[in-house]
């Protein structure tokens, strides 16, 4: 049985993702902070695919827990939240994930070739770190230093035989987008199932839904001259 | 703090709709910060499969689909505990193969728990088994002071018996406990025969009611003088293979069709209407015919088109469902029904007629007689009719199924209700004193003008 610790296991895309899992034959240890929530997804997998799994409750407002990652094959950081209090953005969306990450890709490394090569460290990144905007260039700095982590993770561990893909989602219809109308809300189906091919084909970053990709060549290629006065 | 979003809503019947304030709970708490939020109304919505303006309110609609968790799966005894926001289908999938099923079952599997409820559903084997509520064992609520209270019939069985047939109006239902029905095999016999006259059709109910789980019949309502209240009867059973601890197999689903939002008003007319129904009723033998289908065919034929209610265009239509109390002028009433529709020139794609038999309920579309269930393009002359229909039942002593309705008025209901509604009336009070949770439907029909 593969075993999977999803980290940020209460935000919307965790559901579909961990059934997605679930499906495919993994189990997924839930860390999160509401411990009924957990508890319920935990529940809600084991009663859909007779899976047992394990809830770790974590805060990352604080520093985040030592674990021991041995049992893991693959990490999912799903963790973040939108703020415009720096320190708190920085914190959940930057600091907590990357010791976690750092410490679980440590723990990899230390792993035979042939079990390093089953290894996946998922990291849920978005396309608001490539380049920042008014109405939330907080949320996008972080997330564009926890792309430039993953970026450097993924070079790290090359040599292992440990596989790290940054995922970029676009608007994906969860709880922090509900308010938001847009033709070009994604759902949280199309993100998982991209997800999982991204893991099986070992892709270094994808953009989720793909029509983000040509989106973001296009807004990472406009000159900071005229950005400056565009409100996307 | 939680976000909510203006948006159009409609039901199922795409009429009425309102602009509405909405919000959607994934976890439990998302429930209790909008009820702490602000001091306005709230009303709970599923999949949006009422019919009418049962799920509508401009100043809080409360998304719960995504509260779709089920908690807890005991195979051996059939024990489900699931999340409101849990479809049919949703248990189905997962129980069908252990030889369980819902013991209730509606025209779609594309509801949820909490609607299902909320609405006290029936299927095709209401005569056998009762509604949905019936076979609820508890169930817990939010009450509109965040509390989440579990009741039962014997425990909070106020509470439990005022939210069965409810219609949301005593908070929001967070999840629910039912007995699953040990069934033999996913597939059916299913007979099928037509018949010449309603006569004839009540007579097949009456024969059929004491060896057959399902029955259903349809009526070709265009018939017209001697031939009216024709059409096709219905019975079936599953078939007959001693469970024995081995999975069922079950048909693979087949994708349904998705209609496109384009279809204009009038494709459903009176002569395509008039045309199907001919057509259909040739279809079949005057003589017994028996066959085996899958689960899917016999429950839920019209979840095949996904958004069939885009057939009747922008416009939308009424879906009409009253029961005609069983005595000896059931007959004649259900004529009556049906001529007056005639005369009207209104004209129902399908007519669907089933036998229903009271269960305990506090307030719910429960009664001994029979149920017709008829589909009316939203056009002056069928809301005019339906007002003159409604008349009609509640002078009859008869009921109109609150899930699906729109129009009715509150002097109508009243007395279509009137044994039931003054100590339901009385427990809201009670229990919601505030009137938290209310509906367009709450406020139209007056289910919480707690003085009056």
């Amino acid at each position: 049985m593969k075993r999977a610790l999803i980290i940020g296991a209460t935000s919307s895309l965790s559901v579909t993702l961990c059934r997605a899992l679930a499906k495919n034959g993994w189990v997924c240890d839930l860390l999160g902070r509401n411990e009924t929530e957990l508890t319920i997804l935990a529940a809600d997998l084991s009663a859909r695919f007779n899976i047992e799994c394990d809830i770790i409750i974590a805060d990352l407002h604080s520093p985040p827990p030592a674990l021991n990652y041995a049992s893991y094959q693959s990490i999912f950081m799903l963790a973040g939240v939108i703020t415009d209090d720096i320190s708190v953005s920085m914190q959940v969306n930057v600091t907590a994930p990357c010791i976690m990450l750092q410490q679980a890709a440590y723990q990899m490394k230390q792993r035979g070739i042939e079990q390093r090569e089953q290894c996946h460290v998922i990291i849920v990144s978005s396309v608001a770190g490539e380049r920042g905007r008014a109405s939330n260039y907080v949320y996008g700095a972080a997330k564009a230093a926890l792309t430039a982590f993953a970026s450097g993770l993924r070079n790290e561990m090359q040599p292992f035989g440990i596989h790290v893909l940054t995922v970029k989602p676009g608007f994906i219809d969860t709880s922090m987008t509900y308010h938001i109308t847009s033709s070009l809300m994604g759902k949280r189906s199309t993100v998982t199932r991209d997800i999982l091919r991204a893991m099986h084909t070992r892709k270094d970053v994808i953009y989720t839904p793909s029509f983000w990709s040509v989106i973001m060549f296009i807004i990472r290629h406009i000159p900071e001259r005229i950005f400056k006065r565009l409100s996307l | 703090m939680q976000r909510f979003k203006t948006h159009t809503l409609f039901g199922w019947g795409r009429t009425p709709s309102y602009i509405c304030k909405s919000w959607r709970a994934e976890q439990i708490c998302h429930i209790a910060e909008r009820l702490q939020q602000t001091d306005d109304t709230l009303i709970a919505r599923g999949c949006g499969r009422s019919y009418g303006d049962a799920s509508l309110q401009p100043n809080g609609v409360m998304h719960l689909h995504r509260m779709d968790k089920i908690l807890s799966y005991d195979k051996k005894a059939g024990i489900i505990t699931a999340q409101s926001g849990v479809t049919l289908q949703d248990i189905m999938q997962l129980c069908l193969s252990d030889g369980w099923m819902l013991p209730v079952l509606s025209g779609t599997q594309h509801v949820s728990l909490g609607g299902a409820l909320a609405s006290n559903i029936h299927g095709k084997n209401q005569y056998h088994t009762g509604n949905i509520a019936n076979h609820i064992s508890h169930c817990s609520i939010m009450l509109a002071d965040e509390n989440v209270v579990s009741c039962s019939p014997s425990q909070h069985s106020e509470l439990f018996y005022a939210t069965a047939g409810g219609m949301g109006m005593t908070g929001i239902i967070i999840d629910v406990t039912l007995q699953l029905k040990r069934i033999s095999s996913a597939q059916l016999n299913v007979d099928t025969k037509k018949v010449a006259s309603l006569e004839d059709m009540l007579e097949c109910f009456e024969v059929s009611k004491h060896h057959y789980e399902y029955m259903v019949g349809w009526i070709d309502h265009f018939a017209t003088g001697n031939n009216l209240g024709r059409g096709v009867f219905e019975r079936a059973n599953h078939v007959d293979k001693n469970y024995n601890n081995t999975p069922l197999t079950v048909a693979k689903q087949k994708k349904p069709i998705t209609i496109p939002d384009i279809i204009p008003s009038f494709v459903l007319n009176r002569y395509s209407m008039a045309l199907y129904n001919k057509i259909r009723f040739n279809t079949y033998d005057t003589q017994w015919r028996q066959e085996t289908t899958g689960f899917e065919r016999f429950f839920h034929p019209l979840d095949n088109l996904n958004h069939w209610n885009r057939l009747y265009g922008k416009r939308g239509f009424y879906q009409y469902q009253c029961i005609v109390p069983e005595n000896s002028d059931t007959l004649k009433n259900i004529l009556l029904l049906l001529r007056t529709i005639q005369q009207r020139k209104c004209f129902s794609y399908l007519a669907v007629i089933k036998y229903h038999k009271s269960h305990r309920s506090m307030f719910s579309f429960d009664m001994n007689g029979y149920s017709i269930a008829l589909d009316f393009p939203n056009t002056q002359q069928s809301v005019a009719l339906q007002s003159e229909l409604n008349h009609i039942v509640a002078d009859i002593g008869g009921r109109i199924y609150l899930a699906k309705d729109a129009l009715l008025e509150r002097t109508a209901f009243e007395k279509m209700y009137a044994d039931q509604l003054p100590q339901w009336k009385e427990t809201l009070s009670h229990i919601d004193p505030q009137a938290r949770f209310t509906s367009l439907m709450s406020q139209r029909l007056g289910f919480k003008d707690y003085t009056s």
